[in-house]
């Protein structure tokens, strides 16, 4: 029986201890240390963010569970030094564009764009007719011609004698 | 003073051309509108259920935590218990062991249980998992487009879906117990040849 060389198995245990560590530090992956970066950094990606659950509230202002889980992502990816575009798209993937807080722009939901816009411009149309038409001047009669001398007396005369009715 | 009346000009109050531009004005203003509710309305009515509408269950496809990529036309023939949860859910966490422990029960007679997070995250959603030490395929429900397709009304919500694809139950909220679960199971289970 071939004896097999007590250097040649330290090497191997060596060898079986290094790969069992290689395979632990492999398999976990360390979420990264998030105690350098402020709640005012988190708030300011969470700002453009909305709460996917509530409506029309800011991700920085909900108090929610999920919300809370959002912002420690939030956390996670800027100690990983991920960029707030990059964030945003991250979320975007996750959540939908409801997390943006505005409509796709896309297929059905170009309405909610472009009706608004409508709106306000055939809004602003009526009220300039309607504006227009208030300030038009309102049509007067055309000035009577001036009156001759002749015409003036007769005018006086005729008042004359109606005023001598009642003396 | 009735003759000084009499004496001023005859104007039109308002000129025909000029009413009419009013009326069309307001005909357009509440045309519009009245359009855009109809229009609204019979889209949000067909889009969303014309499967459920049939009793069917709409597509159905997802990546598990683990990379595996689940459609449900794939599990045609057996019984489907899909499940929408999500780790900031504490009404889940009541139904997670009784999901879990039925699971292990059912898989060898043609249940499958499928779990679907909604609106989570991946560390949380994986801490969740590892907790209640679920081994049922589970993943994220990115976008929410599989709980949009299914209308689900909140988390918890567990369909059971039959062999042939339709879905027979839906339970709003936690299941409570294993009895209630094993009557919506007899349901789904496929027929024995």
């Amino acid at each position: 029986m071939k004896i097999i060389p007590i250097r040649i198995i330290r090497v191997l245990i060596f060898l079986l201890l290094l790969a069992s560590f290689t395979s632990v530090a492999l398999a976990q992956t360390p979420t990264p240390d998030t105690s350098a970066i402020t709640a005012d950094q988190v708030n300011e990606v969470a700002r453009g963010l909305w709460c996917p659950l509530c409506n029309g509230v800011r991700l920085d202002a909900c108090e929610l569970k999920a919300c809370d889980q959002m912002k420690e992502m939030i956390a996670i990816k800027l100690a990983e030094g991920v960029g707030e575009e990059e964030i945003r798209a991250y979320f975007l993937d996750q959540y939908g564009p409801q997390v943006f807080g505005e409509p796709p722009r896309e297929g059905f939901n170009w309405l909610a764009w472009i009706l608004p816009v409508l709106g306000l411009f055939g809004g602003g149309l009526f009220v300039w007719f309607v504006i227009r038409r208030m300030i038009q001047p309102y049509p007067v009669a055309p000035a009577a011609p001036p009156q001759t001398a002749a015409q003036a007396d007769d005018y006086s005369q005729k008042l004359e004698q109606e005023l001598s009715r009642y003396d | 003073m009735t003759e000084m009346t009499e004496s001023l000009p005859d104007v039109p109050m308002e000129t025909a051309p000029a009413s009419r531009a009013v009326l069309i004005w307001r005909a357009i203003f509440i045309l519009v509108p009245l359009v855009f509710i109809v229009f609204l309305a019979l889209r949000l009515g067909t889009a969303k259920t014309e499967h459920r509408a049939e009793g069917l269950a709409p597509p159905l496809e997802f990546t598990t935590f683990e990379g595996e990529t689940i459609n449900l036309d794939d599990l045609r023939g057996k019984g489907v218990v899909v499940n929408f949860w999500a780790s900031w859910c504490d009404p889940c966490r009541e139904e997670a062991a009784l999901l879990e422990s039925t699971w292990r029960r059912e898989k060898g007679n043609g249940i499958v249980f499928l779990g679907l997070d909604y609106l989570d995250q991946e560390p949380a959603a994986k801490d969740y998992l590892a907790e209640y030490d679920i081994t049922y395929p589970s993943g994220p429900d990115l976008r929410s487009q599989v709980a949009r397709r299914y209308g689900i009304s909140g988390v918890p919500e567990t369909f059971f879906i039959d062999s042939e694809g339709k879905i027979v139950d839906i339970v709003v909220g936690p299941l409570t117990s294993q009895a209630q679960m094993d009557s919506y199971l007899d349901k789904i289970r496929p027929k024995e040849k």
